[in-house]
């Protein structure tokens, strides 16, 4: 999903402080380069690879790519041109580095380099197109990935709020 | 139907007071442009993708405004500025703006509230004579306190009723809810600072009451009720004048323009359907209730011979005076696995800074909360965008060793008002109906900076006692505008000369025009939320209008 207002306050409640959370961080976004196309067919694979990276998964965790974010993420990439055209720059980027490191693109590197060039894309100067990607891709597998009961799995949380609610509110957690 | 009187908006204040004049028999047009709430199709807290969902929030649920130009930010005040661990601190020169919060719907902005159902303190209603600052209330709390129980009563407040500052005849209907175990946390922590830590009087059902089952403290109040143990106007006193058969209720009526007639009075107002078809019914009593920002723009549109600078505005105060909400809140991690999410979100208050000679250096009082769900800190997703550092397995790592600490303190404090912050119209393009959009002007004054200083070192302080870390993210309104509750746009008063409405909130000049909203308020209060004090003014109204018709003078 693109980092845009509307985006941003809906990822949000109605409240007060929290939509001033929601707020607070938009003039942050940072307009990429104009580019027409949507990320190609080529680019899925280390675009999964990334998201996979990002929020892997554990032994009691599925991870993002296994709950479909990468796809429902690039569905979303490919209505905003925005979005897209820093997601094309990003992906021709991590393949770069991903040649720079002996490899063949960024989906084919073992995990530890993979890792490695997303600590170098965090570390990039702000405001640009790895940071600004690391930024909204991290930020949008997270809504995505924990919008899953699958993720909630040793979290304490025994969610959705209903219909059964949380009547043990007054005592500590997980005592009835 | 035959009309005796038209309400137009339904919410805290429309509703109320259509429920004032028809449960007396008076014949009641209650107009609201919004629609009704249905959690079958508007509420998801019941799906796993819940997070995703705030209340609706488009053009069906909320009206038009825009901003006038706001203020630079100084350097003196950047420790205000709001900030976060994952995504820094707020950058801009300008003071942002963000958002009137409001919903344009039969319950109005009772559909998103938190449920807070505060009595003013009647030291705050006396705000010029003791500090030479905003205005007096031009009635005494004795005079409103009848009707603050009426309202109480209806709604399903529920609280304790022990409370030294604000006088009461009569107890809550329903006992107070406990406080959460996180809430009990933030207690600990004022107690260990000296500070009081009580319950907070929540129009959430704390007991099933008259039909609606208790609440099951899910805690997400601000997405909207799909169980109905919230009070919202709806359900409460929408429902009730219905009920009675002489309050005809028509949602999806937008009203598009009023007619000033002879002798001092409003003669007619028309409104839009759904449809988009038009109506016109000649009021004998006309009752505008839209909130701070939506009765200001509808009086000011009115372009008349007999009212050229707008209706009611013979005093040029329509529209002037505006305040807004004064908020900070902190959020930081606890030790404990508290469960942090569960509760309703403001069950606990610290009342001890209320008064308006409590903090120092700035004439007005604040009030402190347990603010985790008022943040949206509340669930997996914010908790994984927000709380949990770092990204993969470091992240997963902390989400484990986070979910269920957070505590957050919130706090609104008084906004005086000052004649950079008022509402006009825009010069721009009209809204749908071709009508002019409400403009609001915002400025922050250095009494409010301080008073927001003093509330963020005070939500600090509590969360460090209560065995926090140091705070996470801050956000407060000095560097946006983000407001919940507005006040003060049609000035109520005796002095014609200064005010908009009288002490019964009637028109000073128009004599069938009254208005029963936040608009009227001459002072916003120390962080009390409006919305018991919203119905109570407005059941008095209704009151007096009843008592008037029955008097043959309307």
């Amino acid at each position: 999903m693109p980092v845009t207002r509307r985006r941003l306050l809906a990822a949000f409640g109605s409240s007060l402080i929290a939509a001033l959370a929601a707020w607070w961080w938009w003039p942050r976004k940072v307009e990429p380069p104009t580019v027409e196309s949507t990320p190609a067919a080529s680019g899925n694979a280390g675009f999964r690879a990334w998201i996979d990276t990002l929020v892997p998964a554990e032994a009691d965790f599925p991870g993002a790519v296994a709950l479909g974010v990468a796809e429902r993420m690039q569905e979303l990439i490919g209505e905003q041109p925005a979005y897209a055209a820093l997601t094309r720059a990003a992906l021709e980027w991590l393949d770069e580095r991903a040649r720079a490191q002996g490899g063949n693109g960024f989906a084919t590197l073992p995990e530890v380099d993979r890792q490695s060039i997303v600590s170098a894309a965090l570390a990039s100067a702000p405001g640009s197109t790895p940071r600004t990607f690391f930024q909204a891709t991290l930020d949008d597998a997270l809504f995505h990935t924990y919008a899953d009961e699958s993720a909630w799995v040793n979290l304490g949380y025994a969610g959705p709020p209903q219909p059964i609610g949380f009547p043990d509110q007054q005592r500590p957690p997980g005592r009835g | 139907m035959e009309a005796d009187v038209v309400i137009v908006g339904a919410g805290a204040g429309g509703a109320a007071c259509a429920w004032a004049l028809a449960s007396h028999g008076v014949r009641v047009l209650l107009l609201e442009s919004g629609g009704e709430y249905l959690p079958a199709h508007d509420n998801r807290l019941h799906l796993a993708d819940w997070e995703q969902h705030p209340f609706p929030d488009d053009d069906k649920h909320t009206l038009p405004y825009r901003f006038g130009p706001l203020q630079p930010l100084q350097l003196q005040w950047d420790q205000l500025r709001s900030w976060s661990h994952v995504f820094g601190r707020r950058v801009g020169a300008n003071r942002r703006a963000q958002k009137y919060h409001h919903v344009r719907g039969v319950g109005g902005s009772t559909l998103h509230f938190s449920g807070e159902a505060h009595r003013l303190n009647p030291a705050a209603m006396q705000m010029h004579t003791r500090f030479a600052v905003a205005a007096d209330w031009p009635l005494t709390y004795e005079q409103l306190e009848p009707f603050y129980v009426i309202a109480e009563q209806l709604i399903g407040v529920a609280g304790d009723s022990h409370d030294p500052l604000r006088p009461r005849s009569r107890d809550y209907p329903l006992p107070a809810h406990d406080h959460s175990y996180a809430s009990q946390k933030i207690g600990l922590g004022c107690r260990k600072l000296g500070m009081s830590w009580t319950a907070n009087p929540l129009a959430i059902l704390s007991r099933p009451w008259q039909g609606r089952p208790a609440c099951n403290y899910c805690g997400q109040c601000a997405r909207g009720c799909p169980r109905g143990d919230k009070g919202t106007a709806d359900l409460t006193f929408v429902a009730r004048a219905v009920a009675t058969g002489n309050c005809l209720l028509r949602s999806g009526c937008h009203v598009s323009g009023i007619k000033p007639g002879g002798d001092d009075r409003v003669e007619q107002v028309r409104w839009i359907d759904v449809q988009g078809a038009e109506h016109a019914v000649t009021a004998r009593v006309l009752i505008i209730a839209c909130g701070a920002v939506q009765t200001p723009r509808l009086l000011l549109s009115v372009n008349d011979a007999a009212a050229p600078r707008g209706l009611a505005n013979e005093s040029g105060q329509v529209g002037r005076n505006f305040m807004e909400t004064l908020a900070w809140g902190s959020s930081a991690l606890h030790p404990e696995a508290l469960g942090s999410h569960r509760g309703v979100p403001a069950d606990g208050i610290c009342w001890d800074f209320n008064a308006p000679d409590a903090v120092p250096g700035a004439p007005g009082g604040v009030r402190f909360n347990v603010g985790m769900a008022e943040a949206d800190l509340a669930g997996p997703i914010n908790y994984a965008r927000r709380v949990a550092a770092g990204w993969g397995h470091v992240h997963r790592a902390n989400m484990k060793k986070s979910f269920g600490h957070v505590l957050s303190v919130g706090s609104i404090g008084e906004f005086l008002p000052n004649d950079g912050s008022y509402i006009d119209l825009d010069p721009g393009a009209p809204d749908q109906y071709g009508q002019p959009v409400a403009r609001i002007f915002s400025r922050v004054d250095e009494p409010e900076l301080r008073r927001l200083d003093f509330m963020a070192r005070k939500c600090r302080e509590i969360l460090a006692a209560a065995g926090c870390d140091r705070p996470f993210e801050e956000f407060g309104t000095y560097d946006t505008f983000s407001a919940t509750h507005v006040f003060g746009s049609c000035r109520m008063g005796r002095d014609a000369r200064s005010s908009v409405v009288d002490e019964n909130c009637r028109s000073h000049r128009w004599r069938n025009l009254y208005i029963a909203d936040a608009s009227v308020f001459p002072s916003s209060g120390g962080g009390e939320s409006p919305s018991l004090t919203i119905a109570a003014l407005a059941i008095r109204v209704g009151a007096h209008v009843r008592d008037r018709l029955a008097a043959r003078e309307l």
